[in-house]
């Protein structure tokens, strides 16, 4: 009887323990609700209204968006606006809509990355998204005057499509990159606010003579953004000449990885051209005033020196507005400059028309195959609301964050990282971003031993030329780009 | 009373049908024989294998069958979310011209010697020391502290070394000047990223290692170190006649471990200089990692996780060969 007892009984166990171990794997415990609540008529009359935003999670969006949703039930109480972070990344958040638009129950309207991602990630797969055009020269019923009249035209422009030329998204926040300065070491030393490159490496230099402990900026270079953000603004200046060169298949003023390989290919581009070369030279000079160790320090790193007093300057973004006037408040008095213009006499080619980076975030984008018949203008209604002065106020003193609307009041901090020069159009022939992140590693690392004299100006172009016609080559025979089929444009 | 596996007749046992080409010679029957036993056994320990079933499933599906995958998609282009594209032997191919990895192999040798040096002899140093110790209670406290420093984050530790290791608010300047050494670079200098990266493991004394060591020794017979001490046998003369050989078991594992953790683990090199400056400090796990999810070029990944494995199984068939262990 024991026997046979233990011999039901051990298997019984066994399968126990299995399912359990294994109820453990798969399944899904959210099961939020994908489609919005359906129309029908109001209690009063007015036609109910209701659609859903989605994004993924990012710091105050929701908090952003709760508050706004709240504003407009107050003047439009007939439309119910539901809005749900349904993944924690933008990578994620793709995956979730690729699965809703192929079940056909995408939402209504996303929070999407500007720029040409609305066209890549929908229209290039065949679903379509709303062209916001018509609706800038409408009069927004919340500022009186044509909605299109709330951005600067070179915000705008950076939110069209590169494929073809449509508004297919409106983002309501920028990243905006500036120099933060210690005013209080400016003032000690007479240093004057410098407007030009040449006037900032003096200020450097004055700092290091000066010995007075701190050395005149932190910088990083750990990871590409610093050295990124040097080359896009340092090319606007010096090689927007290049873009008309480059911008041969769409012709829209901008350029694409197929047109920058196909430049490539043809020896358009030339890394040893002066107002290229001279863009590394410029970079190996800025960085010889940066503090020691730049090389194996984080964007967070180099901002606690600063934080410290151990530096001068360093770049700040917009992010950093909030903390700047709370928990991480310098114990200096403190303001911040744009990215000096290149003068002509350090790079002739210089256009002396500074940009500053204008990285657009929070756009908005309709999927209109989701809008029934009377929801559309509702739905760009909100969005009008949204983007009013009054409440991108609201947000930006909620989350800290730099409006793309042009007219709105902020608080001292937020007000030092305005936008105040044209955005930069992300022409950059030194970092090879554009041709992956495989080519923007390798030209890093190389930058890296520049910067350390491991390796002369001369080395670094052969080497980085040699690999730019390398990751170009491969970008060709991975995408089947050809002369022949005009490098995918046929 | 159910019959048992040893009560029922041999003609019962499914496997114990004698064919008409068993038993025709010696050898086949002896294999044949040796075939039923070790069926007998298992029928008989049927619950224990039950048991151990689940567990293997799930090695299986969550450790062999990833490294199946991996060899299989080292032949494809593979660039995370889109299809993947058969291309044969082209991710080997490019690998073995790729100076990268090279350089990633050549800097993983030294985190390897370092390893399997300094990081074999600081532990058997101290256990040496440890088990030297008169008092129990001594004991006892000193190894409880080396081995305290387990429960502190490994991710703390590479931070405070970062910091410490910063040029200008670290105290890594400040300690070489006592020594007469100027300012350098640290993390940020091509000639010392490397072995301040390797340095940051002082004092080197990992505390498992430390545990393995320390229990080899105290398996050690007193007799013999009584005998050795009667003898007048002097400590050094102890430790290279009796101790060492006695616990060459351990050493050689802690050796062996010492070659994979130098191999695989790119943890302080992603933290402290994300493989910088240029490729100083970069190493092939590294690589892999970055070619996976900075490159997303997953096929490729896979192919330098695939060599790797070879080279770690040729290195530690090597090791086990030359290094011949108290029992062998």
């Amino acid at each position: 009887m024991k026997a046979s007892a233990k011999s039901i009984l051990a298997p019984l166990v066994i399968l126990g323990l299995t399912t359990s171990l294994m109820s453990g794997c798969g399944g899904n415990g959210n099961s939020s609700s994908n489609a919005s609540p359906s129309n029908g008529s109001g209690t009063n009359g007015d036609p109910q209204v209701s659609f859903k935003i989605a994004s993924w999670a990012g710091p105050g969006k929701k908090e952003g968006l709760d508050l706004a949703i709240a504003e407009y039930k107050k003047i439009k109480p007939n439309v119910t606006i539901a809005f749900e972070e349904v993944a924690q990344s933008n990578a994620d958040f793709d995956v979730w809509m690729a699965a809703q638009l192929a079940g056909n129950q995408e939402p209504e309207v996303v929070m999407d990355f500007s720029y040409d991602n609305p066209y890549i990630k929908y229209n290039d797969k065949g679903y379509k998204v709303l062209e916001m055009d018509p609706y800038l020269d409408k009069i927004s019923p919340y500022t009186n005057q044509k909605w299109g009249d709330s951005f600067r035209d070179v915000d705008l422009n950076l939110m069209r499509s590169t494929q073809n030329g449509k508004l297919n998204n409106i983002a309501t926040s920028m990243i905006t990159l500036k120099i933060a300065y210690n005013k209080d070491i400016y003032d000690q030393l007479g240093l004057q606010v410098p407007k030009t490159f040449s006037e900032m490496i003096a200020n450097f230099d004055k700092i290091r003579e000066a010995k007075i402990g701190t050395e005149p900026f932190s910088g990083f270079l750990k990871v590409t953004s610093a050295w990124d953000w040097f080359a896009r603004f340092a090319a606007q200046q010096t090689q927007e000449q290049y873009v008309p060169l480059i911008d041969t298949l769409f012709k829209n003023n901008k350029y694409q990885q197929n047109e920058y390989v196909r430049a490539v290919d043809q020896g358009i581009i030339d890394l040893s051209k002066p107002e290229v070369r001279g863009v590394y030279e410029l970079f190996k000079q800025f960085t010889s005033y940066w503090a020691p160790g730049a090389i194996s320090m984080t964007m967070t790193e180099a901002r606690d020196m600063w934080l410290q007093g151990k530096a001068v300057h360093t770049f700040t973004i917009n992010n950093d507005a909030k903390p700047f006037a709370s928990d991480m408040k310098p114990s200096f008095n403190w303001d911040t400059f744009e990215f000096p213009v290149i003068t002509k006499d350090i790079a002739p080619t210089s256009n002396e028309n500074p940009a500053e980076f204008g990285d657009l975030a929070d756009a908005f984008v309709v999927m209109p195959s989701a809008i029934k018949k009377n929801v559309q203008d509702e739905v760009m209604d909100f969005i009008m609301f949204y983007t009013s002065p009054d409440i991108a106020k609201q947000l930006a003193e909620l989350n800290w964050i730099t409006p793309t609307i042009t007219g709105v009041e902020m608080n001292a901090n937020l007000e030092r990282y305005q936008a105040k020069y044209r955005p930069q159009n992300q022409i950059d022939l030194n970092s090879q971003a554009i041709l992956g992140s495989n080519a923007r590693q390798y030209v890093l690392q190389q930058i890296q031993r520049y910067v350390l004299n491991d390796i002369d100006t001369d080395q670094l172009i052969d080497l980085l030329s040699k690999n730019m016609k390398e990751e170009a080559q491969k970008t060709m025979n991975e995408k089947g780009w050809t002369k022949d089929n005009d490098y995918g444009n046929k | 009373m159910l019959p048992t596996a040893e009560t029922l007749p041999l003609s019962a046992l499914p496997e114990a049908r004698v064919g008409p080409a068993c038993g025709k010679t010696g050898e086949s029957s002896h294999v044949h024989q040796y075939r039923i036993n070790v069926f007998r056994s298992m029928y008989r320990y049927k619950h224990a294998y039950l048991f151990l079933l689940p567990l293997l499933a799930l090695l299986g599906i969550f450790s062999y069958y990833p490294i199946v995958m991996a060899l299989k998609m080292s032949f494809y282009q593979w660039k995370g979310g889109n299809e993947a594209i058969f291309i044969g032997l082209d991710n080997f191919v490019a690998l073995f011209k790729d100076q990268t990895f090279y350089a990633s192999l050549k800097n993983a040798s030294w985190f390897i010697l370092f390893d399997c040096t300094v990081g074999v002899l600081m532990p058997l140093f101290i256990a040496e020391l440890l088990f030297h110790l008169k008092s129990a209670r001594a004991q006892y406290v000193f190894r409880t502290l080396f081995v305290a420093t387990i429960t502190v984050p490994t991710v703390i530790v590479i931070l405070v070394w970062v910091f410490l290791y910063n040029p200008v608010v670290g105290g890594m300047n400040s300690l070489v000047s006592l020594f007469g050494i100027s300012p350098q670079l640290w993390l940020g200098g091509t000639n010392t990223a490397l072995f301040s990266i390797i340095f940051s493991g002082f004092p080197f004394i990992n505390p498992i290692y430390l545990l393995i060591v320390f229990a080899a020794l105290q398996a050690i017979p007193k007799s013999l170190i009584e005998a050795s001490v009667m003898e007048g046998c002097g400590t050094w003369r102890r430790i290279r006649s009796i101790d060492i050989p006695m616990i060459a078991g351990q050493l050689k594992l802690i050796f062996i471990l010492g070659i994979l953790h130098g191999m695989q683990s790119f943890y302080k090199q992603l933290i402290m200089t994300n493989g910088g400056p240029g490729e100083e400090t970069l190493v092939p796990g590294l690589y892999m990692y970055q070619s996976g999810f900075t490159y997303n070029d997953f096929g490729y990944a896979s192919t330098i996780g695939f060599v790797m494995l070879i080279l770690m199984l040729a290195l530690t068939f090597v090791s086990n060969k030359l290094i011949k262990s108290g029992n062998e």
